[in-house]
């Protein structure tokens, strides 16, 4: 293909993703200078569960109240961080938020239905989603009481009082005028808008550069021949494609040819980790936490889909019961 | 930030503590400023390309973005621009006041973090690339035809299996069309044995067979997936042949014949297929 075309559809790819994410991040980033300045911190901690388990399931589930797609996600997590909500809670709902969601959930089944797995793919996605979302929340609340918070989780993402300060009284906080609380919801929110905008430009331009050369009938070809080596493959794909959560169910439906199995591979990790997400992640986590949170991930969907692949294939039925329950 | 510059002064963040350190107001002013400068760009362009996208259904976001998300491009672009105002007018003020070092002053101190202020002129030059390519026209127009042809996986057809169906009515038939019908089994009998006109992209295969397809956009031009149907194209008395005919591969044609669908092989999946001759075959205008 000649370098001016390769040029224009690298330009296409990576302002399509960056302008399809751009309201979610504005969305995100009012809602984190409202939590900011309106949620207070006593609050959050007094509701949050103290055990480590239940914490991660109500992290895992809290995409079904605050649904938001895995960009926007970022920085309502990091002002929740701040605002004191345990790490691994945190991460279970970063992690599980843009998959656990009604409007995720909706497109995965309205991508799938017309292939008579309609059903099967959303509880799956869900499932398989929210599973690995809490597990990596376990790993991390073990991992956080061993290291410590402050040598997990970035400066601007700590919370005031790991960082040695004390926490903001609740009643000094109501004594502020209206329209200065207003003004303080507008700096925060830009602040997060310009802080993670930057690292989504970047991973857009990364995922479009991917993209150019990115052999998916390839992959679709070696899924058929070769369908343990296709799991991994599509994992890659997720990650260099940088879909919308939304979206990627169409994506990965129209592999028309491919294992339930690797379809589900690329729909449950591409929410919890492509190549952008990775730079914003850099924004919260530092390397050590980064690090433990992508390899929990990658290990635990490579492990839950081949044991998916192979079960399904002793008992077809996993891949339609749907159709038992049909009248 | 090295505050080369800089007076100490204690200050309240407004968080509830004090601390102490040095500050060169006329660079954090600067750079409050070129944050509300950059934002407020980002958002006069998500209006430009919001507004011009859902009041004339065209402009570049029609290229980039499927129908739904335009309105959120829009809404997005307002509520950045009103944020910008609301921070411009408080900078303002705190300019024009004697400087209280208060949340109004602005920068998001991370606490604990240090105060690397200079990271924002990076940070512009960065998101300042979208802006450029706005600027520039960029992108204008969508995928290029080869990429969009490597896109499309083709299947062998045994021509043996399909049934000998004789058509009836004339109806246009869109790819989403199909692709809708291909979602319920009743769909599919209902509209099997159609004589069905649909417009596509050529993508050749054999001297009687070729899959006709186009693209849908479900939510960015990332996501774009082929929807497609196999072409056989029956003997006729016009002893006429595809390759004589001199179709070019991404070739835009119109194509009327018999629909029917057909099961792969090893799969659950549907693939729809429409017999023609040779005489029902034309060059058509790009879609």
């Amino acid at each position: 293909m000649p370098l001016f075309v390769q040029i224009q559809d690298f330009v296409l790819t990576f302002t399509a993703i960056l302008w399809e994410a751009l309201p979610f991040i504005v969305l995100g980033a009012v809602v984190a200078g409202f939590l900011e300045e309106f949620l207070p911190q006593k609050l959050l901690t007094r509701l949050m569960p103290k055990s480590p388990l239940p914490a991660v399931i109500v992290g895992g589930l809290l995409g079904l109240i605050f649904p938001m797609c895995e960009c926007g996600i970022v920085v309502v997590m990091r002002r929740l961080l701040k605002k004191g909500l345990p790490l691994a809670c945190c991460v279970a709902y970063m992690l599980a938020g843009p998959i656990v969601n009604v409007v995720v959930l909706l497109s995965t089944y309205v991508a799938f239905v017309g292939h008579k797995v309609g059903p099967e793919m959303v509880l799956y996605r869900a499932g398989f989603g929210f599973l690995i979302a809490a597990i990596t929340g376990l790993v991390v609340y073990r991992l956080e009481r061993k290291s410590g918070l402050p040598a997990l989780v970035t400066p601007s993402a700590m919370p005031p009082r790991v960082a040695g300060l004390a926490l903001a009284e609740d009643d000094e906080v109501k004594k502020k005028p209206f329209s200065k609380r207003i003004g303080n919801v507008s700096s925060t929110a830009l602040h997060d808008f310009m802080d993670i905008t930057v690292f989504l430009i970047l991973g857009a331009i990364l995922a479009a550069l991917v993209k150019l050369w990115l052999p998916t009938g390839y992959v679709e070809t070696l899924s058929r021949e070769m369908p343990y080596v296709a799991i991994p493959a599509m994992m890659a794909m997720s990650v260099l494609m940088c879909l919308c959560s939304e979206a990627d169910a169409f994506v990965a439906a129209s592999f028309t040819t491919m294992a339930m199995s690797s379809k589900l591979a690329f729909l449950v990790l591409g929410p919890m980790f492509d190549i952008k997400l990775l730079l914003m992640y850099t924004r919260v986590f530092k390397l050590k936490l980064i690090v433990t949170i992508v390899t929990c991930v990658l290990v635990q969907v490579f492990v839950y889909m081949t044991l998916f692949h192979f079960l399904s294939d002793q008992y077809p039925i996993l891949q339609h019961w749907s159709e038992q329950l049909r009248p | 930030m090295d505050h080369v510059t800089g007076h100490d002064h204690d200050h309240d963040h407004g968080g509830g503590h004090d601390h102490h350190h040095d500050h060169a107001h006329s660079d954090e002013f600067l750079e409050q400023l070129l944050t509300v400068g950059i934002c407020g760009a980002f958002g006069i362009v998500a209006i430009l390309l919001g507004s011009q996208a859902v009041a004339n259904q065209s402009g570049m976001l029609t290229i980039m973005l499927a129908e739904p998300f335009w309105k959120w491009v829009l809404i997005g672009g307002v509520v950045l621009t009103l944020l910008c105002i609301i921070r411009g007018v408080a900078l303002w003020r705190a300019a024009a006041s004697p400087h209280v070092h208060d949340d109004d002053c602005g920068h998001d101190h991370a606490h604990g973090e240090s105060h690397d202020h200079g990271g924002v002129f990076w940070r512009v030059v960065v998101l300042m690339f979208p802006l450029v390519l706005f600027f520039l026209g960029l992108p204008n127009q969508g995928f290029s035809s080869e990429r969009i042809g490597n896109m499309v996986t083709t299947h062998d057809l045994d021509v043996s299996s399909l049934k000998n169906i004789e058509g009836r009515g004339d109806v246009s038939l869109t790819f989403n069309d199909i692709s809708e019908a291909m979602r319920s089994p009743d769909r599919m009998e209902a509209l099997t044995g159609t004589r069905a006109t649909v417009h596509g992209m050529l993508k050749p295969e054999t001297e009687r067979q070729f899959t006709l397809y186009t693209t849908k956009m479900t939510c960015c031009a990332a996501d774009m997936v082929p929807l497609k149907a196999k072409i056989v194209v029956q003997n006729d008395d016009s002893g006429g042949s595809l390759a004589a005919s001199g179709y070019k591969p991404s070739e835009w044609l119109k194509v009327q014949g018999v629909l029917q669908f057909v099961k792969l092989p090893n799969s659950e999946q549907w693939l729809p297929v429409i017999t023609t001759k040779l005489k029902d075959i034309e060059r058509t205008d790009p879609e």
